[in-house]
């Protein structure tokens, strides 16, 4: 499990996270959401142990991830945003980098290559921007550990290898595995992220389950628009209306539609989802 | 699991080092090795085409050809570990499962002892290779410079008599050959590793700045001491003798302490490195 407690972080004088505290449990893809510039980067990269918490504590099964302990660094994944051109065939990177992580498994990467179709021969620094996260997040998934820290994993990636990343991600990580998603692009993950984090002005705003989030609010998918919605938006057959969820129905969360409620009724995010 | 050290994981990260390394910067170092052989070929050829005979380089030209080799791949160490500082790769390489001991230790063993003992030996190699195929070529670069060492020995024995305290061993001299060499690489890795852009050049600027301060320092020191010496007498006179031994041991224990230093600043940087 992920302890993180009253963490804060800043860069100079310009404060970005403050005063956090949440635990990411194993077996859940969290996805990590916010607008630009709220932090979700820096708490990614803080989890994994490439930057120092200033105030609060990051705890990984009891371990320090700044330490970078070499146990700990063979049970996660990093995968950054933007990912270097190696230069060297896919195939031999991934043979060569693989032998660090124990559970590596080459030939789960080059299936997840093959499903990605791209060839394991090519030189990694000839390849497309697309190609080379594809290239970069088999790997990831190969390694077969617990902890996976994506930021914007399906960056740069075309309509059927988006489907495809979700596919994969799903089918390739273990069930105890626990996998921080940061994205923009709701769209592409919403199936498959659960809980949902959301951060703003430097905190955690919302940390909630798909489950609860249906529980407290009604997403309705009708051409009947009502006044007391809390977000509306018009689609080209009706609207997406959000409204608090009195009569306890269920409906199919939209994670954007969410994101957009929360965001401008921050206080009503609180004082729903503050546990 | 040892977090610290384990030689079995530091020589799977050592082999994945050299790889790593010769991969991104094998070809400029063997170009580097094999400039001798270049300058052979170019001069020649041009002897040939201008005056219709093979012209050799002479030893001087091949002893300096060597000479800026060797400084030219001093530069070079601060591209080796530069990409550390890159978001994107520095951030794979903090995060590959093997300790920071080991991490230090591996990149310690490529500066100071591969790659310099490669492109010195293939330099050298060539060198006495191409005096066997054409004699007229004279000494080898690596006899001419033991050669020349032990003639400088034997002049310093002349001056001083031979119980006198300033006598080097060619060994001795070798050693401190040698320490400058460590002390250059050190450094040059280190500005690599501080300096986000103009590794190179950055350190020069560095080296200028402590060369003029350190100048005006140890003349401000000295002078006072040099005042009193008669400088007629030479190495005849016991205090210049003395003083001589004393600031060339003084000149040893400072170069022991600034390597020394420069390898604590090394360790340093890769301990607190951030992305």
């Amino acid at each position: 499990m992920i302890n993180v407690s009253n963490l804060a972080f800043s860069y100079g004088s310009k404060m970005v996270l403050k005063d956090i505290s949440l635990q990411i449990r194993e077996g859940n893809i969290y996805g990590l959401l916010g607008e630009n510039g709220v932090g979700k980067t820096t708490l990614l990269t803080l989890l994994c142990g490439l930057k120092k918490p200033q105030i609060g504590s990051i705890e990984v099964d009891g371990l320090a991830p700044f330490d970078r302990q070499p146990s700990l660094l063979a049970d996660q994944y990093f995968l950054p945003d933007e990912v270097a051109p190696v230069p060297a065939k896919a195939e031999v990177f991934a043979r060569e980098n693989g032998v660090f992580w124990p559970r590596f498994d080459i030939e789960k990467f080059l299936t997840i290559l093959r499903e990605f179709e791209v060839d394991p021969a090519q030189r990694m620094d000839t390849m497309s921007a697309g190609q080379l996260k594809k290239t970069w997040i088999s790997f990831a998934l190969a390694c077969n550990v617990r902890h996976y820290y994506m930021d914007e994993p399906t960056n740069g990636l075309d309509i059927p290898s988006k489907a495809q990343f979700r596919k994969a991600v799903t089918r390739y990580t273990s069930e105890d595995a626990a996998i921080v998603i940061s994205t923009h692009q709701v769209r592409d993950l919403e199936n498959i992220i659960d809980p949902i984090i959301i951060l703003d002005n430097r905190a955690v705003l919302v940390n909630a389950t798909v489950q609860e989030i249906s529980e407290k609010l009604f997403f309705d998918y009708g051409t009947e628009i009502r006044t007391d919605a809390l977000y509306r938006e018009m689609t080209p057959g009706g609207a997406i209306q959000v409204y608090p969820n009195a009569a306890g129905e269920e409906s199919k969360v939209n994670v954007e539609a969410f994101f957009n409620t929360i965001h401008a009724h921050k206080e009503l995010a609180q004082s729903l989802f503050n546990r | 699991m040892n977090e610290t050290f384990q030689l079995r994981r530091f020589w799977q990260y050592f082999r994945y080092d050299f790889m790593q390394v010769m991969r991104s910067h094998g070809r400029p170092l063997l170009l580097f090795a094999g400039l001798g052989l270049f300058y052979f070929l170019v001069q020649g050829l041009l002897s040939l085409s201008f005056s219709g005979t093979w012209s050799y380089p002479g030893q001087a030209v091949r002893i300096g050809m060597f000479v800026v080799v060797c400084t030219v791949m001093e530069l070079y160490i601060a591209r080796i570990y530069g990409h550390l500082t890159d978001r994107k790769a520095g951030s794979a390489w903090l995060l590959v499962p093997a300790s920071r001991l080991e991490k230090y230790i591996s990149m310690l063993l490529m500066v100071l002892v591969v790659i310099p003992v490669c492109v010195w030996a293939i330099y050298l190699a060539v060198d006495a290779l191409l005096v066997l195929m054409f004699p007229a070529m004279s000494q080898p670069v690596a006899g001419s410079f033991f050669g020349g060492l032990s003639t400088l020995m034997q002049s310093f024995a002349e001056m001083s008599g031979s119980e006198s305290p300033i006598v080097i061993s060619p060994a001795g001299m070798v050693g401190i050959i040698l320490l400058g060499h460590v002390i250059n690489f050190l450094f040059f890795l280190l500005c690599g590793l501080c300096f986000r852009k103009y590794k190179i050049s950055g350190g020069l600027l560095v080296i200028f700045i402590l060369s003029m301060v350190l100048s005006i320092l140890s003349a401000l020191a000295l002078i006072p001491t040099f005042q009193h010496l008669d400088f007629d007498a030479g190495f005849e006179d016991e205090q210049a003798l003395r003083l001589a031994t004393s600031i060339l041991n003084g000149f040893i224990a400072v170069a022991c302490l600034v390597a020394a230093g420069l390898g604590w600043g090394v360790w340093r940087r890769i301990k607190t490195l951030q992305h």
